[in-house]
């Protein structure tokens, strides 16, 4: 409760005091819009730890080793990950379903255990140390980023590649028939995804000191599923709140520190069951009752009337 | 006139199977060209070997593009679509969850140009080619017979079978094609429908659209088309005019079937059918105690009521038809039977099951199996694995094994194929499959959806003498049939169902001679 007072009430003292948290809620909600975008187009990928792990050490290792200044380290890492997507799409987006998803949940742990923690440059196991990191100052851009980076996809959802995106997410062979080329547009969308999670990569270690490699494996991976599935992916704003939400959450319920993930756990079985659209998405405000709770209601009812 | 489309021994296996087998064919510019033969002869697979879906493994197919001509056979199909070529689907294929605009606007895709940097900046003066765009597709839904305003919005999947299946060309036609085709447009259309696809495809092609047109409907086809040819197994066994063609009797004897003169001219109430009619009117009458019982049922989707109090009863033995129009709710009053839908109000009960509250799957172990419209076969499974998930309701794991075997030497169509990917058989044969499949649950009652739908003629026959011999082993059917003329053949009672509701009934001999279901369900 603290939290919404302190939030309506002193919202100066509250940015003062939570502004590690409204970072990793600006960075969360990028790679909330990075997911956002394969789901659009109907494809369950799971890279993005991997793509946010190759904009984070390139970054860092430009300000390392590099002259270059920041903006064009970040740039440098989306870009990179956009141009390793190429080469991943390539062979993996041929497949569908849950076997894209596997695809690209063993590309997360290939990229971590066979190349980061086997090549020298990264630090292996011991991650890197971010000599340009500026927790304060890394706000900035990561607040000026959410806004224009939510808009241009949402735009992009309007337009006709947005639209080919919703009919090959609806229904690839009839897509084909309306002279759509899937294959194109489905790798348009991969690397749009892997440019903005090797940017949000990117961005936080501007707000952390330290890259760690294990930040980038599955748990990161199934994380920003999560802000997608509680959001719903019926527009871009879905994901957004789920990340938003997802991301506070631990703060709201601080009481209940110990048991975080239990609440995460609950929460997400709840949206499961009574909101499968995701809490932005079609019916308003509607919850779906369960066959279950319904026939639990009718047996309830002819009791309550005695 | 010139060839608009041009095939040249055009051939493609799959497997051992000549699927297309050598077929050149010429389609000219401007005419309504017919593909007819019977479910297995190889036209959808011409239609997807034209339209890029699958490569042909040698042979030519050459369209005369505004840039001169154009091999298609190496191409995908979107670059086929491109070059001016849509089609339909011959199970629908729409964008379910789009709205009926939405799907007419992803048609206009290939000849619209990029606007994804404009839509950055929607300002007004730059957003007016939206709405020229939206314009025109209110438009085309309009040529198809769709109200912009009142199914516009819709979401695609909520339109009735009939207004998708318009919609399916109207999001062709958004393409502004040269050549259309579409593959069995009036497939589980009424005669009042199909009345009005015809005048639809007559329209497009005084428009100018040249139209490929693949249906099982001699009438529609024979009505229409300017040009025919002919398929079986494969290759192509006559083209010309609907005259020729329709005299020729290799064709006759292929496609229509062998006794198909006399059910083609033949009269509803001819003296014959009446002998038979007046044998079974003595069971005529509602069963005192009936296997099936249901009163006053009532279902909804969402706000919309589909089924408005309907009361029938199934008698032990009988063959029991539900006949009606598209979208009356013959469809939801089986799927509420089998317990996949739940009534709103009213009773169902089979013997002493209620079937309002129980669980579809202790349904199937009571006795009652369904066969779904459209087959619902596992198209990646074998036959057999199809088969042999029939029998995950029993117990008797060896009985069901025997009982698959003997299955399979009932009906030979599946045991030659028994380990041949289920997708792979022809229309007809998945849906004898899917009716054995049913069959292996062991029913006492079973629940025939739409069985002869998108059949042959001469399939149709096959099915419907597997229908009877199905009862006369003593299972009690229920049937659902846009055939009504078939189904009213073989039924004891029939029930007419109009928009929810039971209009007729009575034994089949007497609604078939009913001048209101002759006009309305029999073409009469």
């Amino acid at each position: 409760m603290d939290f919404f007072v302190q939030l309506l009430t002193n919202p100066v003292g509250f940015y003062n005091q939570h502004e590690l948290l409204i970072a990793q809620i600006g960075i969360n909600a990028i790679l909330a819009i990075a997911i956002f975008v394969t789901f659009y187009s109907g494809q369950l990928t799971l890279a993005n730890a991997a793509f946010m792990a190759i904009g984070a050490y390139t970054t860092v290792l430009m300000s390392l080793y590099l002259p270059t200044p920041l903006p064009v380290n970040m740039l440098a890492g989306a870009l990179l990950a956009g141009l390793v997507s190429v080469l991943v799409g390539l062979p993996v987006l041929r497949l569908r379903g849950v076997f894209l998803a596997i695809a690209t949940i063993g590309f997360v742990e290939a990229l971590r255990l066979g190349v980061i923690l086997n090549v020298p440059i990264t630090g292996e196991g011991q991650g890197l140390h971010n000599p340009a990191a500026d927790p304060l100052g890394g706000i900035v851009p990561i607040l000026i980023s959410l806004p224009i980076l939510a808009y241009l996809v949402w735009r992009l959802t309007r337009s006709r590649l947005g639209q080919a995106w919703s009919a090959i997410r609806e229904d690839e062979l009839a897509a084909s028939s309306n002279g759509i080329n899937v294959p194109l547009y489905k790798m348009i969308a991969f690397i749009i995804s892997a440019v903005l999670a090797g940017y949000a990569g990117a961005l936080e270690t501007h707000i952390n000191f330290f890259v760690d490699p294990t930040e980038y494996g599955i748990t990161r991976t199934i994380q920003i599923l999560t802000f997608a599935v509680v959001g719903g992916v019926t527009n871009v704003f879905g994901p957004i709140v789920g990340a938003v939400f997802l991301t506070a959450l631990p703060e709201i319920v601080r009481q209940f520190a110990a048991y975080r993930d239990v609440v995460n756990g609950i929460i997400l079985i709840l949206v499961i069951i009574f909101r499968p659209q995701g809490i932005v998405g079609r019916g308003g405000l509607a919850i779906v009752k369960p066959r279950w709770w319904i026939r639990w209601r009718a047996h309830e009812r002819p009791a309550a009337a005695h | 006139m010139s060839a608009l489309l041009q095939l040249t021994d055009v051939r493609r296996n799959f497997g051992g199977v000549h699927a297309v087998d050598g077929v050149s064919l010429e389609i000219e510019e401007g005419t309504i060209f017919g593909l007819i033969g019977p479910n297995g002869a190889g036209k959808t697979t011409l239609v997807n070997l034209v339209t890029g879906y699958i490569r042909s493994q040698s042979g030519s197919i050459r369209m005369t593009s505004r840039s001169g001509p154009a091999e298609l056979a190496r191409r995908p199909p979107h670059a086929i679509a491109g070059l001016g070529i849509a089609r339909t689907f011959q199970t629908l294929r729409l964008y379910r969850n789009l709205t009926a605009t939405e799907n007419v606007l992803i048609g206009m895709h290939s000849r619209r140009r990029d606007d994804t940097l404009r839509q950055m900046l929607p300002l007004r003066p730059l957003m007016r080619l939206d709405d020229r765009r939206l314009e025109e597709a209110r438009e085309t839904l309009l040529t198809v017979g769709l109200n912009p305003d009142q199914h516009g919005d819709r979401q695609a999947s909520t339109l009735s079978y009939g207004d998708q299946r318009r919609l399916e060309v109207a999001r062709a036609l958004a393409l502004k094609p040269k050549l259309l085709i579409l593959d069995e447009p009036a497939a589980g259309m009424n005669p009042a429908e199909k009345d009005r696809v015809r005048d639809l495809i007559q329209q497009l092609n005084e428009a100018g659209l040249t139209v490929l047109l693949i249906d099982h409907d001699m009438r529609l086809v024979m009505g229409v088309c300017k040009r025919i040819a002919v398929l079986n197994f494969g290759r192509k066994i006559a083209d010309g005019s609907p005259a020729t063609v329709s005299n020729d009797p290799a064709v006759v004897t292929a496609y229509l079937g062998s006794h198909a003169p006399e059910s083609a001219s033949h009269v509803p109430g001819s003296e014959e059918m009446d002998i038979a009619a007046t044998s079974k009117a003595a069971a005529s009458t509602e069963p005192a105690s009936p296997l099936l019982d249901v009163r006053d049922l009532e279902v909804a989707y969402g706000a919309i009521k589909a089924v408005r109090g309907v009361s029938f009863g199934v008698g032990k033995g009988e063959i029991v038809a539900l006949i009606g129009a598209n979208g009356a709710g013959k469809s939801t009053i089986l799927n509420t039977l089998s317990g996949v839908l739940r009534p709103h109000a009213g009773i169902a009960r089979f013997g002493d099951l209620d079937l309002t509250t129980t669980a579809p799957d202790k349904i199937v172990k009571s006795g009652l199996a369904q066969v779904p419209e459209g087959r619902e076969i596992l198209a990646r499974l074998t036959v057999r694995e199809n088969l042999e998930l029939g029998a995950w309701a029993r117990r008797d794991r060896g009985a069901a094994h025997r009982e698959i075997e003997g299955l399979m030497k009932q009906f030979p169509i599946l045991g030659q194929r028994h380990n041949l990917p289920a997708g792979q058989l022809s229309g007809g044969e998945q849906q004898i499959l899917a009716i054995a499949r049913g069959l292996v649950a062991h029913p006492r009652l079973l629940l025939l959806d739409e069985p002869s739908l998108g059949l042959a003629p001469q399939m149709v026959d096959t099915v419907f003498e597997v229908i009877q011999r199905i009862h006369s082993e003593g299972v009690t059917i229920l049937l659902v049939e846009q055939n009504a003329l078939r189904a009213l053949e073989i039924a004891d009672r029939a029930y007419v169902v109009e928009t929810g509701r039971i209009l007729l009934s009575g034994t089949g001999a007497a609604l078939r001679r009913n001048p209101e279901v002759q006009k309305a369900y029999l073409g009469g």
